[in-house]
């Protein structure tokens, strides 16, 4: 393979540039780095502009440079947070100078990455947020993108669930796309990664996230691309918007130094439904046959007599769950000379999520290396591997907790009388201690970078990189769990590929003082694919199949022998191949253009639409350089941003655009093939247009700076897969033919409000509004897309996930039927299909975080709120919970319920026949109002109370910082909502339930809520 | 030590190129998933089109006779118990079906798609040569078998109106992807036999486990029974029987892994790659656990007399207060969809309609009893049509227990003018058929669904 062949060549050279010797020259800078308020400053990076000499500052905020010509240098100091300062500095043999830094709180100097580059944030024209390393470990969140929520505005983070590794449901400037994935592109260092929770197939009520191997404590940063200037030099993949990970690297001029950080947490769930106990459950039973018009005993579930049934009053809820720990070490060592510098990390967790036997345990490694040999040569190796492995259990509607929530009934016991596990209902106590599955993705990413400077200004890139994931999936069930003589195993072994070559040139243009052009021109191409079984590997066994392997190989070649192994080498080839270019212009510091192209082609193309070109162009302008602004006392930064383009979505299935045969499983031992879709040769990308308006600020010199923004993002050819026939035998096929809007504001304020020697507070604040609406649907109805899972749709004139259903009016005080409104808003007491209208959504209206920051000498205190409000959450288990009364818990609000005639109540009278509701087929279709809530929550997402050890202790202790910390996550929930948690990504069956149905609940497992302590320190 | 700028140079170089290879390169964006092939490859020659008529048998094998099709017939029928019964089967128990409910709207949709695969077949007989008959008569009974069911569950049965002008199913003949809609049950039906009569003719004696002539000719009888049109329904049960390709077999035997020697249509069932019947096991088995289905004591009461040897097909001890079947209870059997059982009751009540060959009917019953009553009951020589009309209900309605066959039966003596359901509803109301899946009205607003409830 050429990459591994490229990785090796980039070895074996660093290995050589090592060796090199430096040369001999004389003059010497030595010096000492100050802030504003005198105070020495350590980790401050100082340059030798021109050359690659370059150091940074100690802990006393010395630098020292050697081997300079005598003569004039010019020397750069750049550190977060400090104007960057250039010093002309003649050197004569040993010169000392001391240099002080002015505070910015704007950061304008601050380097932010963008595709394919870097700017500064002066520069940058297009809409991006910055989330630095420590934001996102400040959290023991399952994965590392959960700790994104409240930090940026106009991005959505909706967590998962409590289970160890679970994902979470990203949206950047709310929703563009139905039935094709909604989620963002993630680049880690150059490679857009494998992050599709589908990608191992979907099993079990809980997705499994591959993004959850990555080693949260390796970010650098994380740069959030929004708009079509930001976000357009990825083209036919970016219109969802682009997450950057940046990982960190190794620091010129840095001496060894040697981190390590140690976690400890305890976690249970953040909130839990309060149900019927036993006896309340048979009264409530007794009472809804009773009410039926029966006499005697209501018949039980689970065969059980009234008798046997009184002596039990299980905690199902209990023996499912926990205390959770989890603990998390990592260690790295950083260090730079001029030539070569490294970043070295390893790192362990183990997170036992509050569910019994569920935890997700990491271990990794990363190098990354930059080698600078000569002033127009460098080189860049990033290697990393990461190890996640999960242990699952069931959940949701699987079983486990969601069982616990269901039919796991509080009547039911443990055992029979024999001592056996009993059986003849749900037991989840029986799955904790037999069910066996693991699933372990190990990851590897890694990637080269050569550089060259052929000539003055101009940079010549040539990238490789790869992903590599591999998913094994093992589940045992022994004999006693699935009814049968012997236990059964199956494997589910996948691995993705994932390959990015890529060519770039740069080339900075400085016409005059004035007038700076750059121009960047690239070339890409990407390969993804993947290797597996495509129905798995089954069969009888003893343990899991990666500890039993004779029974693997027994299954393997009984698969084999009978035409039914299925396995697939290049499975799901996503192919790229891209051309772009972009051009920087900037006029005295105070007008930036930007314009950017790129035109894709891909193989999930339809040969009818088979290139895509994504144009945009942006602009701002600095006012406060303008002269009437230029000394203004209040007025420190005004900016003005605005950009314009097209940017594209590409995330569906590759090869849908022809018939595809495929080979099923066999049929009397011989072969099958069978039409797989309906072809679509049109089919293409998803297509925005987007427009960005903002005003960047600054006020006091930088006390007070914000943002303000104004997006239009129009959504054309969105893709819908459905809209046929099922007579046809089909339940769908991709098209191009949604229009959606989605329209929004958003705001930021970062305020320093008292700073004084030994005192700080800081607010950060972040508000965001979107307004979504589907503009068109090609004339399908609200039923064509939608369904499966969920009880939302898309309907013209109303937002995505837009809430279908049957309005309740309230209990008829007579008899204690329901009354509903019809389609015209008339009451009946027929409940029918017919009445269902668009009356809620999913989406919120308002999203945010709000961060407070004190310091206090070396003690710090931070609290992070964050909150959506507006929104509706659907709770789809509470139909069953708290309607028909079948072999279901039931909620203890059912406790409002109308029981003779005059009672005003909220729940009607109680029934065990869904038709004695007249009109209502089944519990299922009891899709009403009378469960859909006010999806609004605060939470105080996390509180840290820290204390760094002052400078005199740690030298006393020959470290370079020690900070121990105290951290609570989800500690507070404010919400309306009675049922659990109203953070809800539900467990999803694919990309379209992953847009249609956040915050529809059913049987999801709660967030954590943790307690974590902790201690970080270099040396 | 002196740096290699030229390897500097040639690993830039590749890296370049390979980055602009796929630009302009077209080919390489056409890259078709290596698990599918295009229709014009899967469907180049003879073995191809054996492959797609495989892949139909699958759905027949698996999505509808693997249970789907037993259990849904045997929920809206009145053998089972389904007083605990909730949500989609809750639904279809209770006779009330809607426009929603995954069990039903999937079912639906995979008897489509083995109609789907059968035309495929159909469609591109040209490129099949020694199997062109053959394949064209297996096509032909699938399309039959599948359009059969879907009109005995979505449809009112044949007899509802005097002239079968009543709404049927969509007749799905080719693989165009439009917009269904429904033709009349008379068009249904004239379609099955249409396609059954050509099978019986291009379908061999033997086929190695596939469709053969026998089998085209026993689901000839089942349809012209369930048409209430004895005359034909006696000529092809007639036909199958007197091949004597078919002998009765011990009630073990009929749904195990070695199958039956009844069996001349069935679903076979290979281990570790096709195991039959995963919907049977699932809703019915009982050595382990309470199922979900269990029967009603009305039925069992017909079943519990003194030597009627079935008893032992029923579990009533291990889990007091139900009855559940043990049928199903083993990891792997072969499931009999068409067999002489039936046969022999369908040529014993059709004898007995007719009012001739009373002597055959005769004989045809008191194998059954026989083999029912281990000896000690049969019915005399010379007996009326009307007591063997009586014995060839009663013995089918046992015999056929939990294979979804009841259903049927409500609705044909339904539509013959005799109401039998035990469970007090009228053989043609609402709830007796099913209601069709949303997808088909969002489709196309000029669908008719059907009147929903109306049973309790």
């Amino acid at each position: 393979m050429k990459i591994f062949y490229l990785l090796k060549r980039g070895l074996l050279m660093l290995l050589m540039l090592v060796a090199l010797q430096v040369q001999a020259q004389t003059g010497v800078i030595s010096g000492k780095v100050l802030d504003n308020t005198g105070q020495p400053l350590p980790g401050a990076s100082v340059f030798i502009k021109g050359t690659t000499k370059a150091t940074s500052t100690d802990n006393d905020g010395v630098f020292q440079i050697s081997g300079l010509t005598n003569g004039d240098v010019t020397l750069e100091v750049r550190s977060i947070a400090f104007k960057t300062l250039e010093r002309v500095v003649k050197v004569s043999g040993r010169t000392e100078v001391t240099l002080t830094l002015q505070s910015d709180n704007q950061m304008l100097d601050d380097v932010v990455i963008v595709g394919y580059g870097t700017q500064t944030k002066r520069q940058v024209t297009g809409a991006i947020s910055k989330v630095t390393g420590e934001k996102i470990t400040a959290l023991p969140t399952p994965s590392f993108e959960a700790s994104l929520q409240g930090q940026a505005p106009g991005v959505q983070v909706t967590q998962g669930s409590g289970l160890a590794g679970s994902g979470s449901v990203i949206r950047i400037r709310g929703i563009g796309s139905i039935s094709a994935g909604g989620d963002p592109l993630y680049v880690l260092d150059g490679i857009p990664i494998t992050a599709d929770p589908f990608i191992g197939g979907n099993r079990g009520a809980m997705n499994q996230n591959p993004l959850a191997t990555i080693n949260p404590n390796d970010i650098e940063s994380i740069e959030i691309l929004k708009d079509a200037a930001a976000a357009g030099i990825y083209g036919s993949r970016g219109a969802n918007g682009v997450i950057l990970i940046t990982t960190k690297r190794g620091k010129a001029g840095k001496k060894p130094t040697v981190t390590l950080s140690s976690k400890y947490g305890l976690s249970t769930y953040a909130n839990k439904p309060t149900f019927a106990t036993g006896e309340e459950w048979l009264s409530l039973r007794q009472e809804a046959w009773t009410n039926d018009g029966n006499t005697g005993l209501a018949p039980l579930p689970g065969g059980l007599t009234w008798d046997q049934a009184r002596q039990n009053n299980t905690d199902w809820w209990g023996i499912v769950t926990e205390t959770g720990k989890s603990n998390d070490q990592s260690i790295s060592i950083n260090q730079g000379s001029e030539k070569i510098s490294t970043y070295f990390s390893a790192n362990y967790s183990d997170n036992n999520s509050f569910l019994k036997g569920n935890s997700y345990e990491r271990y990794g490694f990363r190098a990354n290396v930059d080698v600078k040999p000569t002033s127009y040569f460098a080189t860049n190796i990033n290697l990393a591997y990461d190890n996640g492995t999960n242990n699952r259990v069931n959940a949701a509607w699987s079983g486990g907790l969601g069982e616990a929530m269901s039919t796991a009934l509080p009547i039911f016991p443990v055992y029979n009388a024999d001592g056996s596990f009993f059986s003849n209902g749900a037991n989840p106590a029986r799955n904790l201690g037999l069910l066996d599955w693991k699933t372990i993705n190990k990851r590897l990413i890694g990637g080269v970078t050569f550089e060259l400077k052929p000539v003055k200004n101009l940079s010549l890139k040539a990238i490789g990189n790869m992903d590599n994931l591999d998913i094994q999936d093992n589940v045992f069930s022994p004999a006693e769990l699935v009814n049968r003589t012997r236990g059964q195993a199956s494997t589910y072994p996948v691995q993705v590929f994932n390959k990015t070559v890529t060519g770039t040139a740069t080339y900075d243009w400085a016409l005059n003082t004035n007038n700076k052009i750059t121009f960047l021109a690239g070339i890409e191409t990407q390969f993804s694919d993947r290797r597996l079984y495509r129905d798995g590997i089954f069969g009888d066994a003893d343990a899991r199949f990666d500890v039993d392997r004779a029974s693997y190989y027994q299954a393997l070649n009984a698969a084999a022998a009978s035409n039914s192994l299925n396995y697939f080498n290049g499975i799901g080839r996503d192919r790229f191949s891209s051309v772009f270019g972009r051009i920087n212009y900037s006029y005295k510091d105070k007008y930036y253009l930007q314009g950017v192209i790129r035109r894709d082609g891909s193989s999930k193309f339809g040969p009818n639409n088979k290139y895509g070109y994504f144009p945009s162009g942006s602009a701002s302008w600095y006012i406060s350089q303008e002269d009437f602004l230029k000394n203004n006392k209040v007025i420190s930064n005004l900016k003005l941003r605005a950009s314009y383009g097209l940017v594209g979505s590409s995330n569906f299935p590759s090869g849908e655009y022809f018939q595809q045969f495929t080979a099923g499983s066999p049929y009397n031992g011989r072969p099958t093939l069978f039409p797989k879709n309906v072809q679509n040769p049109d089919l293409k990308w998803e297509e925005g247009q987007n427009l960005d308006l903002g005003i960047d600020f600054g006020l006091f010199n930088g006390r007070i700076s914000g943002e303000f923004s104004y997006y239009r993002k129009k959504t054309t050819d969105a893709l819908l897969n459905g809209a046929i026939s099922p007579s046809t035998g089909f339940d769908g096929a991709w098209i191009n033919v949604g229009e959606i809007l989605n329209e929004g504001y958003e705001f930021a304020l970062n305020t320093v409000n008292v700073e004084t020697k030994d005192f700080k507070w800081v607010t950060r604040f972040n508000a965001s509004k979107n307004f979504n609406e589907v503009l068109s649907l090609g004339g399908y109805s609200p039923d064509a897309v939608g369904g499966g899972t969920n009880d939302t749709r898309i309907a013209v004139g109303y937002p995505i996930g837009t809430n279908y259903l049957v309005r309740y009016k309230g209990v008829d005080p007579n008899d204690g039927l329901p009354i509903w409104l019809d389609k015209d808003g008339f009451e009946t007491k027929t409940f029918s299909l017919d009445n269902r209208v668009p009356v809620g959504k999913i989406l919120p209206d308002y999203l945010g975080g709000l961060t407070n920051t004190f310091s206090y000498k070396g003690f710090e205190l931070n609290t992070l709120f964050t909150f959506a409000i507006g929104g509706n959450l659907y709770d789809s288990s509470a139909k069953r919970q708290l309607g028909v009364v079948t072999d279901w818990n039931i909620r203890e609000d059912i406790a409002d319920r109308w029981r003779q005639p005059g009672d005003v109540a909220r729940f009607p009278r109680l029934t065990m026949n869904a038709s004695n509701y007249p009109g209502l087929s089944s519990e299922w279709q009891y899709n009403s109002t009378m469960f859909l809530y006010d999806a609004s929550f605060v939470r105080l997402r996390e509180i840290t109370l820290s204390y760094s050890l002052p400078t005199k202790a740690i030298s006393k202790l020959r470290l370079q910082n020690l900070r121990l910390f105290a951290t609570g996550m989800n500690l507070l929930t404010f919400t309306k909502y009675p049922g659990g948690d109203p953070e809800i990504a539900r467990d999803f069956e694919n990309p379209q339930d992953r847009n249609m149905s956040p915050n529809v609940t059913y049987l999801t497992t709660p967030q954590q809520k943790s307690i974590t302590f902790g201690l970080t320190t270099s040396f | 030590m002196k740096i290699e700028y030229n390897n500097i140079w040639k690993s830039f170089i590749v890296l370049t190129v390979v980055a602009g290879f796929g630009t302009g390169c077209k080919k390489f964006l056409d890259a078709p998933p290596v698990d599918a092939i295009t229709k014009e490859v899967a469907l180049a020659d003879q073995e191809g089109l054996v492959k797609e008529m495989n892949g139909a048998y699958q759905i027949v094998g698996g999505a509808m006779f693997g249970g789907k099709i037993q259990v849904m017939n045997e929920l809206i029928a009145d053998q089972l118990d389904g007083s605990q019964l909730s949500a989609d089967f809750g639904e279809i128990y209770g006779r009330r079906s809607s426009v929603f409910g995954a069990y039903k709207n999937d079912l639906y949709r995979d008897i489509y798609q083995s109609i789907y695969r059968a035309n495929v077949v159909l469609e591109n007989l040209a490129v099949a040569n020694t199997l062109k008959d053959n394949l064209e008569g297996q096509a032909r009974f699938v399309r039959a078998i599948s359009h059969f069911e879907a009109a005995k569950l979505w449809a009112q049965p044949y007899g509802y109106t005097a002239d079968n002008s009543h709404l049927g199913v969509p007749l799905r003949l080719k693989t165009e992807a439009v917009a269904g809609f429904r033709s009349t049950v008379k068009q249904v039906y004239d379609q099955i036999i249409a396609d059954l009569k050509i099978a019986e003719v291009k379908l061999p004696d033997e086929n190695d486990g596939y469709a053969t002539k026998w089998a085209a000719k026993a689901l000839l009888a089942k349809v012209y029974f369930q048409m209430n049109d004895f005359t034909n329904a006696y000529k092809y049960a007639n036909e199958a029987i007197s091949s004597n390709k078919f002998t009765l077999d011990t009630y073990a035997s009929r749904f195990s892994e070695t199958g039956s020697k009844e069996s001349i249509f069935k679903i076979i069932s290979s281990r570790g790659t096709f195991e039959a019947g995963g919907e049977l096991r699932g809703q019915f088995r009982s050595d382990f656990n309470l199922p979900t289905l269990r029967f009603n004591t009305a039925f069992w009461n017909t079943v519990n007399t003194t030597n009627d040897v079935r008893k032992a097909w029923f579990e009533t001890v291990k889990y007091p207060g139900f009855i559940a079947i043990k049928k199903y209870n083993s990891d792997r059997f072969e499931i009999p969809v068409l067999y002489l059982t039936d046969m022999k009751l369908i040529r014993a009540e059709s004898a007995a309609e007719l009012n001739t060959s009373l002597n055959i009917a005769v004989q045809d019953i008191n194998d059954i009893l026989a083999r029912a009553y281990a000896g000690t009951k049969s019915i005399p020589a010379g007996s009326s049509a009307s007591l063997i009309r009586t014995n060839a209900r009663f013995e089918r309605s046992i015999e056929m227990a939990g294979e979804g066959n009841r259903l049927s039966e409500i609705k044909r003596i339904g539509a013959k003018g005799e109401n039998i359901d035990r469970r007090g509803a009228v053989w043609n109301c609402g709830g007796m058929i099913l209601q069709f899946p949303q997808g088909e009205m969002a489709a196309s607003d000029i669908f008719v669904r059907n009147p929903e409830g109306g049973c309790n």
